[in-house]
C-alpha cells in the first residue's frame, strides 16, 4: 500500500446526525424500489396482467404484487382494463440442487378492480339499500394456493435478473364461493380458475 | 437427436391446443369477462323451431318459469318435471337466469338449458344485467324486446327493468309497444305480453305504468300478462280496466305455472314439483 494513502485510512470517518438522517431518509425510500417484475395469465384480472412486487420479510416470505392486467374484449362492446393488489405467502423454499429451488406452496389473496362504465363500486343511488346483496360489481376478492420453482441464475450469467419462478396458482373470488353456498350443486372448475405466471427477481 | 426436439415440438404444440381448448373452463380471464363461445342467438333458433312445430295448432301448451338465479339443484328438477311430462310445447322464462350476470353464471345456465327437451325462450331479468349481463345476454339470448306469433297468438316479450337504466332510458319502451301492435297484424288474433318485472313493481318506471297499461290495451285480444321479478305465484288485477297479470314465482319455491291456450280462451294450473 502506498505511503500517501495511509492517512487516508486511518484518519477517522466522522459521521455527523446528518449523514445519519440522510442515509435513513434514502433507505427508507429504497424499501419502494420494486425487487420484482412479475407477469400472470389469467386468475380473474385480465387475460394477461404485468406489474411489479416487493418481498420482504426473514427469508422473503412474504410478497406484495401491484398489477396492471388487460381484458380482450371476446363478445362484449370492448376491453377492459383491470388493478390488482396482491399479497402471496410463500412459507418454504427448498433447495434441490443445480440452483434450482422449489416453493411448495404459494398462497394469498388479492383485490381485483375492473375499470369501466359498467362497473359500480357501491350501489348507485337508483337501488334502493343493499337491492343487491353482495358488495360491488367492481371490486373481487380473490383467494388462490399454488406452487413454485425457482431457477437461481449462475453468478457468470448474471445480469440483471437473480432468478426467475414460474408458478401456477388456484384461486377463485367472492362471487364464486357465494354462489357454491347458494347451491352445491356447482361443479368445481365452473368456479376455480387456474393461472400461470412469471417472476423475475431483480433485488 | 432431431427426432427428439420434433417430438419435444409436437408435444409443446399438443399442450399449448390443449390448454387454449380448456381455457374457458380451466382459465378465468374476468367474471365479467365475456370470453364465450358456443351457441348464442338462442332466442331467435328457438322461435323457429317453436314456430316450426306448432305454428299450425289451435292448443297451444306453454310452461311459464322464472327466477332460477343460481338455484341450480331446484332449477334442474324444475327442467326435469318439465321433461316428464309430455304435453307442454315450450317453454317461457320470465328473466333472472343469474344472481350476478358473470359470464360463468351465463355459462352455467345455457349448460342446464340443454337439459330441456323443448323449445325455449328467455327474457331478460334483472340481475341478468349486473356487470356485463346485459351484454351478455344480447349475445347468447338476443334482443331486450321480441316478439313471436305462433297459432295465431303473438307473444310479445318487453324488457321492463327500468331501474337498471337509472329510468333514463325508453324502457318500457312503447315505440317498439306501438310497433308491434302493428306489426304482422293478419298473422295473430290475440295477445299475451310476457315481462320480468310488473307495474308497481321496484324495477318498474312506476310513472308510466298507467300509460304502459294503456299501450297493452291495444294489442289485439290481449289474454293476460305474465311477469317474474316477485318471487312468489300470484294472479291478480294490477288495473281495474287492465288485463290479469300472472306472477310466477322463482325456482326456490318449487313450482311454476302451465297455460293452455285453446281457441275459446286458456286455462292455467300451477304445479307444484
Amino acid at each position: 500500500m502506498p505511503e500517501d494513502d495511509k492517512d487516508v485510512y486511518q484518519s477517522e470517518v466522522r459521521v455527523r446526525a446528518y449523514d445519519k438522517r440522510v442515509h435513513r431518509y434514502r433507505k427508507r425510500w429504497e424499501a419502494l424500489i420494486p425487487t420484482q417484475l412479475v407477469v400472470q395469465f389469467a386468475g380473474n384480472m385480465g387475460f394477461l396482467s404485468f406489474g411489479v412486487g416487493w418481498s420482504y420479510g426473514k427469508r422473503n416470505q412474504w410478497e406484495t404484487n401491484q398489477l396492471i392486467g388487460f381484458i380482450p374484449k371476446y363478445k362484449s362492446n370492448r376491453a377492459k382494463v383491470t388493478m390488482t393488489i396482491k399479497e402471496n405467502y410463500i412459507p418454504w423454499s427448498i433447495y434441490v440442487g443445480k440452483g434450482v429451488q422449489i416453493e411448495p406452496l404459494r398462497m394469498g389473496l388479492y383485490l381485483n378492480a375492473v375499470f369501466g362504465s359498467e362497473f359500480w363500486n357501491e350501489q348507485p343511488s337508483r337501488y334502493p339499500n343493499d337491492y343487491y346483496e353482495f358488495l360491488s360489481t367492481k371490486f373481487r376478492l380473490n383467494i388462490f394456493a399454488g406452487q413454485g420453482v425457482t431457477k437461481i441464475v449462475p453468478m457468470n450469467h448474471l445480469r440483471f435478473v437473480k432468478s426467475v419462478t414460474a408458478f401456477y396458482e388456484l384461486g377463485t373470488c367472492d362471487l364464486y364461493i357465494r354462489a357454491k353456498y347458494m347451491d352445491h350443486s356447482v361443479k368445481f372448475w365452473d368456479l376455480m380458475g387456474l393461472s400461470l405466471g412469471l417472476k423475475f427477481q431483480l433485488l | 437427436m432431431r427426432l427428439f426436439l420434433q417430438l419435444r415440438l409436437l408435444y409443446f404444440a399438443l399442450l399449448a391446443g390443449w390448454l387454449f381448448s380448456a381455457c374457458q373452463s380451466v382459465f378465468d380471464v374476468h367474471p365479467y369477462d365475456m370470453n364465450l363461445h358456443g351457441e348464442h342467438d338462442i332466442n331467435a333458433d328457438q322461435i323457429a323451431r317453436i314456430r316450426q312445430l306448432y305454428n299450425s295448432r289451435d292448443t297451444l301448451r306453454v310452461a311459464f318459469i322464472s327466477d332460477t338465479h343460481q338455484w341450480y339443484t331446484q332449477a334442474k328438477a324444475e327442467i326435469a318435471d318439465i321433461n316428464s311430462r309430455s304435453d307442454i310445447d315450450f317453454v317461457i322464462h320470465c328473466g333472472d337466469i343469474t344472481d350476478t350476470g358473470t359470464t360463468n353464471e351465463f355459462r352455467m345456465f345455457r349448460n342446464m338449458l340443454r337439459d330441456l327437451d323443448v323449445p325455449h325462450v328467455v327474457l331478460l331479468g334483472n340481475h341478468d344485467f349486473l356487470g356485463t349481463g346485459d351484454q351478455t345476454y344480447e349475445w347468447m339470448f338476443g334482443p331486450r324486446n321480441f316478439s313471436f306469433i305462433v297459432g295465431r297468438i303473438k307473444f310479445v316479450c318487453l324488457d321492463t327493468n327500468a331501474m337498471e337504466y337509472d329510468r333514463v332510458a325508453p324502457v318500457p319502451n312503447f315505440d317498439y309497444m306501438e310497433e308491434q301492435v302493428k306489426a304482422d297484424s293478419a298473422d295473430f288474433d290475440r295477445t299475451i305480453i310476457i315481462m320480468h318485472a310488473a307495474p308497481y313493481s321496484d324495477e318498474f318506471n312506476n310513472n308510466v305504468s298507467r300509460v304502459f297499461n294503456y299501450y297493452t290495451l291495444q294489442f289485439p285480444g290481449l289474454i293476460c300478462c305474465i311477469n317474474g321479478h316477485d318471487h312468489n305465484d300470484v294472479a291478480r288485477r294490477i288495473y281495474d280496466d287492465g288485463p290479469i297479470y300472472y306472477g310466477i314465482d322463482c325456482a326456490l319455491h318449487r313450482n311454476y305455472r302451465i297455460f293452455t291456450f285453446t281457441p275459446d280462451g286458456y286455462e292455467e294450473e300451477r304445479i307444484d314439483y
